[in-house]
C-alpha cells in the first residue's frame, strides 16, 4: 500500500501517452488525459475500441508498452494491481463463490491486515450504504444479478480506493433495474467522493451519469469534456453519430461565415466561422423546429422548406422525417405534435444549435 | 424420432450382457459349494475363509500402501500441473496437452514394458516403490485433466479480483484458488485411487517377485484355480472401486463449491 | 514484462511435467532404444544397431498371432459399435428423466476390474461353469460345451470390457446433434431409413471414430482377456509381447512388437483427430 500522504490539489489520475499493444495490434494508441478528485468518469465507446484494456491498465492487471499512469501523483508503472490504490468493479461481478457476501465484502480489508473490529465495522457499513446489509450471509450463487451487483461495489468501496474502476457494471441488468442502479452509482459516488472511472458503450448511460465524459475510438481519446459540452459540441462526426442519432450533413463553408447544404440551402452558424471549403454540419433531432406551412412565424432563423416523408411515434416523442430537398432530416417533436405524413412544412434550426465539424473528421487522425 | 422396438431390446440385452456376469459372480461369492455351479446354500464361510489368509492380508496391505502413497503424489503433482496450464500462457502449452493425453491412451502393456525397460537400465529394484512411481505417471493425467476442467468452470476475473483486493500470489492461491477447484481435486484424487486399486497390467510388469497388490492376488488364484474364494475377493475389490467412483462423480457434479 | 509477479503459478506445470518426462516420456524412448539393439541370450542388450527385431515380426509364426490380433481387435469393435449404436440411440430417444440412469448404468461396468469381469466368464463358461450346469440340468445338453479357452471367449470378454467405452462417445455425439435436421429431413418426406442414413450418421461419425478408437487401441494391446479366457490358438500381441519379455526375456523382440503397438495406437489417433478436425482433445476424453 501507499503510504497515507496529504490531500494534494493535482489531478487524482494521470494519463500521460499512454500506449499498449497486443503484437500488431494498438488497443490502446497514445491517451493523454487527467482527472480530478470525486470526479465520475465515463469512458464511452464501441466495443473493442480498447477500453477494457485501458481498465485493465489502470487496475495492473495489464502494464504499458509505454507511457505512465499517475495515480496521486505517483507513479503506477510496475506497480502490481494488489498495491494499488485502485479497485475494480468486474462485468462478471468476480465474486468469490466459495465466500459468503460478508466475507467477501471482507477480503480486501482481511489481505490488508486490518483490524478485525474494524473490518467488521466497515463491511456493515458498506454493505449498509449499498442496501444488501440483511444478505450479508448468502452466498453469491443465491443473489440475483442486481443484488450481485451492489455486492461487487461493496466488496471495492470497502477498501477506500483512490480511484474506482467500474466495467460495464450495468450492462448484464434489465432495462428498469439499469436504471435504478445509475440512480444508486451516483448517489454511492458522491457520498464517498471516490472517483469513478465507469466503462460503458451505452451513450445514455454515459451522458446520464457524467462529469467527465470521455469517447473512445481505436485506442484513442476522440473527445473529453463535460456530457453538455460533448453532446452539444462534439469535435467530429464520429463523436456526434455516437451521442445518439444526429443529423450529420455534408456542406460548403462560404467566405460570409455562413454554410450552403448540398441541396443549396444555406445555414447560419453561431459558433466561430468555418474555414471556407467543406464541413459537415451537426443537426441535432431535438433542436429541429418542424411547423406546418403558413403556421410558422418569418422571424425563425435558418428555415427550409421541406416535405414530411414520415411520421412515427416512439413514446415520448414523435419522430419525423422531412425531405428538405437534397437532404433527408430527422426531427424530434413533442408528443403532440400534429403533422401528418406527405404534409408541406417549413423546417428551422437555431443558429447556436447549427454545430459545424470538419469535414472527413473520420480520418483526421 | 422415438427409438424402435429393435433399438430398445438391444439396449435391455446389453445391459444384460454387461451386468449377468458380474451378477453371477458376486451371487456364487455367497455359494456353499466347494467345485460345483449348482446353488448348495448361502454362506459366508468364503469372506472368512479370506480374511484368514496370510496372502491375502499381505496384498491388501500392499494395495493400500502403493494406491494411497501412488494418489497423494500424483494429485499434488496433477493440481499444480493443471494450474500451470490452465493460468499461465507460454510457448508449447497446446503441445504438452495433446501430450498429457498420451499416457491416457498408451496401450496399458507398452506402458508396464517401458517401465520396466526403465528399472532395469537405471537399476531401481522391483517393489512397492517401483509399482508407486509406475502409477503415478498414470495418474497424473487424469488428475491435472480433471482439475482443468473444473478450473475452466469458473471465470478468470475471480484470480484478478483477488489480487485487485490485495491479496498477493501466496494469498490468492489459498483463499481463493484452492477452495474453489478443492471438488475437482478430491473427484480427480478418487478417481486415481481407483485407477491404482484397480490396475493390473502395469502393476504385473513393475511388481518384481515380492510385491502383490490385490488384483495381482487375484490374477495368480486364479491362474491356480477357480475357487470360490476369488469371488469373494473380486466381490469385495468392485465394491471398493465403486465406492470411490460414484463418490468422485457426485463431487465433479457438484456446481458451486459453496456446499462445501 | 511481468517483473517475477505470479512466480509460483509459473513453475507450477514444471515438476508434473518432468515427472512425466522421466516416467513415461523416457522409458518410451527406452523401448525404441531397445527394439534396434541385438539381444543377447542371456536376457541382455548389446549396443550394436540392427532392424532384425523387426524383421522378426514378420516371421510367419510371429505374422499368424499379429493378424489374429488385428482381427479380433477390429471383430470387437464391430460387435461394439453394432450392439452400441441402437443402444445409445435408445438411452437419447428415451425419457428425459430416464437418460442419466441408463447412461450412468451402461458406464459403471468400465469401472470395473478387468480381471474380474474376465473371471466371471471363467465361472459361467467354463465346463463345470453356471451355463453348461444349467444347460445340462435343463436337459438340453449331454456333454458340457467346451467354450473356454477359444477366441470366441475371448471375443466376448473383450467386447464385455470395452462395450462401455463405445456408447459413451456415440450417445455424446448423438446429444450434441442438430434433431431440428432430422424433423426438417422428415418434414421434407424423407423416409426413417434416409433420414437415419443421410442426416444421423453423418453428424455422429466423429463420436463413432472417437469409440472405435476407445475400443480398438485397448482391444489390439489386450492381455489378460487372451491370458485368462483364450487357449494357445487365441494368443495377441500383448500375450506374446509378455511372453518374450518376462518368460524367453527377449528384450528387444518385445520393444519391438511394443513399438509397433504404439505406432498402431498413434495412428489411429491421428486418424481420429483428423477427423474431428476443430474439435479439440477434449473431444477424446
Amino acid at each position: 500500500m501507499l503510504p497515507s500522504m496529504p490531500p494534494r490539489d493535482g489531478p487524482i489520475l494521470a494519463l500521460n501517452d499512454l500506449r499498449k499493444s497486443f503484437g500488431d495490434t494498438k488497443a490502446v494508441a497514445g491517451v493523454t488525459a487527467s482527472f480530478g478528485r470525486g470526479e465520475y468518469v465515463c469512458v464511452l465507446g464501441p466495443s473493442g475500441c480498447g477500453k477494457t484494456t485501458l481498465l485493465r491498465l489502470i487496475a495492473g492487471f495489464e502494464q504499458p508498452t509505454s507511457g505512465d499512469i499517475e495515480l496521486d501523483g505517483r507513479s503506477l508503472v510496475g506497480v502490481p494491481p494488489e498495491r494499488r490504490d485502485v479497485n475494480v468493479v468486474f462485468q462478471s461481478y468476480a465474486l468469490f463463490p466459495h465466500l459468503s457476501v460478508r466475507e467477501n465484502v471482507a477480503f480486501g480489508p482481511r489481505m490488508k491486515g486490518v483490524p478485525a473490529s474494524e473490518i467488521d465495522q466497515r463491511v456493515t457499513t458498506t454493505l449498509q450504504m449499498v442496501r444488501v446489509l440483511e444478505l450479508a450471509d448468502r452466498r453469491p450463487g443465491q443473489l440475483s444479478g442486481g443484488q450481485q451487483q451492489r455486492v461487487a461495489l461493496a466488496r471495492a468501496l470497502v477498501n477506500r480506493p483512490k480511484v474506482l474502476v467500474l466495467d460495464e457494471p450495468l450492462s448484464a441488468l434489465d432495462r428498469s433495474l439499469r436504471l435504478a442502479m445509475q440512480d444508486e452509482l451516483r448517489a454511492v459516488q458522491r457520498r464517498t467522493g471516490v472517483t469513478f472511472i465507469h466503462i460503458t458503450h451505452d451513450q445514455s448511460e454515459a451522458l446520464t451519469l457524467a462529469d467527465q465524459l470521455v469517447v473512445m475510438r481505436a485506442g484513442r481519446f476522440e473527445q473529453v469534456g463535460s456530457p453538455a459540452e460533448v453532446y452539444e459540441h462534439p469535435r467530429n462526426r464520429f463523436v456526434a453519430d455516437f451521442l445518439g442519432s444526429s443529423n450529420v450533413l455534408e456542406a460548403t463553408a462560404d467566405a460570409d461565415g455562413t454554410v450552403r447544404l448540398a441541396g443549396g440551402v444555406r445555414l447560419r452558424a453561431a459558433g466561430p466561422a468555418a474555414a471556407p471549403g467543406a464541413v459537415l454540419v451537426s443537426l441535432r433531432p431535438e433542436c429541429v423546429r418542424v411547423e406546418r406551412e403558413g403556421e410558422a412565424s418569418s422571424s425563425r432563423e435558418n428555415q427550409m422548406a421541406g416535405q414530411v416523408i414520415r411520421v412515427s411515434n416512439t413514446g415520448p416523442l414523435t419522430e419525423c422525417r422531412v425531405d428538405v430537398g437534397g437532404a433527408t432530416l430527422v426531427a424530434h417533436l413533442p408528443q403532440r405534435a400534429n403533422i401528418a405524413e406527405g404534409e408541406r412544412v417549413v423546417v428551422s434550426v437555431p443558429a447556436e444549435d447549427v454545430v459545424l465539424l470538419p469535414a472527413d473528421a473520420t480520418d483526421a487522425q | 424420432m422415438k427409438a424402435g422396438w429393435s433399438a430398445r431390446a438391444t439396449l435391455l440385452a446389453v445391459l444384460a450382457f454387461l451386468y449377468a456376469p458380474v451378477l453371477v459372480l458376486v451371487l456364487y461369492s455367497f455359494n456353499d459349494a466347494r467345485f460345483s455351479a449348482t446353488w448348495q446354500g448361502f454362506t459366508f464361510g468364503w469372506y472368512q475363509r479370506l480374511l484368514e489368509s496370510p496372502e491375502t492380508a499381505a496384498a491388501l496391505r500392499s494395495t493400500l500402501v502403493v494406491s494411497l502413497s501412488a494418489t497423494a503424489l500424483a494429485t499434488v503433482l496433477g493440481t499444480l500441473l493443471a494450474l500451470g496450464l490452465h493460468l499461465r500462457r507460454f510457448r508449447g502449452r497446446a503441445t504438452i496437452e495433446l501430450l498429457l493425453y498420451l499416457p491416457v491412451v498408451a496401450p496399458d502393456i507398452v506402458m508396464g514394458v517401458a517401465l520396466l525397460a526403465f528399472y532395469v537400465a537405471v537399476h531401481l529394484p522391483l517393489g512397492r516403490l517401483s509399482i508407486i512411481l509406475a502409477h503415478v505417471s498414470f495418474q497424473i493425467p487424469f488428475v491435472a485433466l480433471i482439475v482443468k476442467a473444473r478450473l475452466q468452470d469458473f471465470p478468470a476475473e475471480v484470480i484478478e479480483a483477488a489480487r485487485d483486493l490485495g491479496a498477493d500470489e501466496g494469498a490468492m492461491i489459498r483463499h481463493v484458488l484452492l477452495p474453489i477447484i478443492r471438488p475437482g481435486i478430491l473427484a480427480g484424487a478418487l478417481i486415481a485411487l481407483a485407477l491404482s486399486v484397480d490396475d493390473f497390467l502395469i502393476t504385473y510388469f513393475t511388481a518384481g517377485a515380492g510385491a502383490s497388490t490385490l488384483p495381482i492376488r487375484i490374477y495368480s488364484m486364479v491362474k491356480r484355480g477357480v475357487t470360490p474364494d476369488i469371488n469373494a475377493l473380486s466381490t469385495l475389490l468392485l465394491a471398493a472401486t465403486l465406492i470411490l467412483i460414484v463418490a468422485a462423480l457426485k463431487l465433479q457434479k457438484r456446481p458451486n463449491p459453496e456446499s462445501m | 514484462m511481468r517483473r517475477g509477479r505470479d512466480w509460483l503459478l509459473a513453475w507450477t506445470a514444471a515438476p508434473g511435467l518432468t515427472y512425466l518426462g522421466i516416467f513415461f516420456l523416457v522409458p518410451m524412448l527406452l523401448v525404441v532404444v531397445f527394439s534396434v539393439l541385438e539381444g543377447t541370450p542371456d536376457g541382455g542388450v548389446r549396443p550394436s544397431l540392427t532392424l532384425d527385431n523387426y524383421r522378426r515380426a514378420l516371421d510367419p509364426l510371429y505374422l499368424r498371432i499379429l493378424a489374429r490380433s488385428a482381427w479380433l481387435a477390429l471383430l470387437t469393435t464391430g460387435v461394439s459399435l453394432a450392439l452400441a449404436y441402437p443402444t445409445a440411440w435408445a438411452i437419447r430417444t428415451g425419457s428425459p428423466r430416464r437418460r442419466g440412469l441408463l447412461l450412468a448404468l451402461v458406464v459403471i461396468p468400465s469401472w470395473m476390474n478387468l480381471l474380474i469381469k474376465n473371471y466371471a466368464w471363467i465361472v459361467i463358461l467354463r465346463r463345470e461353469g453356471v451355463l453348461n450346469t444349467a444347460l445340462g440340468s435343463l436337459g438340453l445338453i449331454d456333454e458340457p460345451l467346451s467354450l473356454l479357452f477359444a477366441p470366441s471367449a475371448v471375443l466376448i470378454g473383450l467386447v464385455h470390457t470395452y462395450l462401455p467405452f463405445m456408447v459413451l462417445p456415440l450417445y455424446v455425439a448423438l446429444d450434441r446433434m442438430d434433431w431440428s435436421l432430422v424433423e426438417a429431413a422428415r418434414d421434407l418426406g424423407a423416409g426413417r431409413a434416409a433420414v437415419f442414413m443421410r442426416v444421423v450418421v453423418p453428424q455422429t461419425l466423429a463420436g463413432v471414430a472417437v469409440g472405435c478408437t476407445l475400443v480398438f487401441i485397448p482391444t489390439l494391446g489386450a492381455f489378460v482377456t487372451p491370458d485368462m479366457l483364450g487357449g494357445p490358438d487365441s494368443l495377441m500381441v500383448g500375450t506374446l509381447i509378455e511372453n518374450q519379455l518376462l518368460q524367453v526375456r527377449n528384450w528387444p523382440f518385445a520393444s519391438a512388437l511394443a513399438v509397433l503397438l504404439m505406432a498402431v495406437a498413434a495412428a489411429a489417433l491421428a486418424a481420429v483427430r483428423r477427423l474431428q478436425g476443430a474439435a479439440g482433445p477434449g473431444a477424446l476424453a
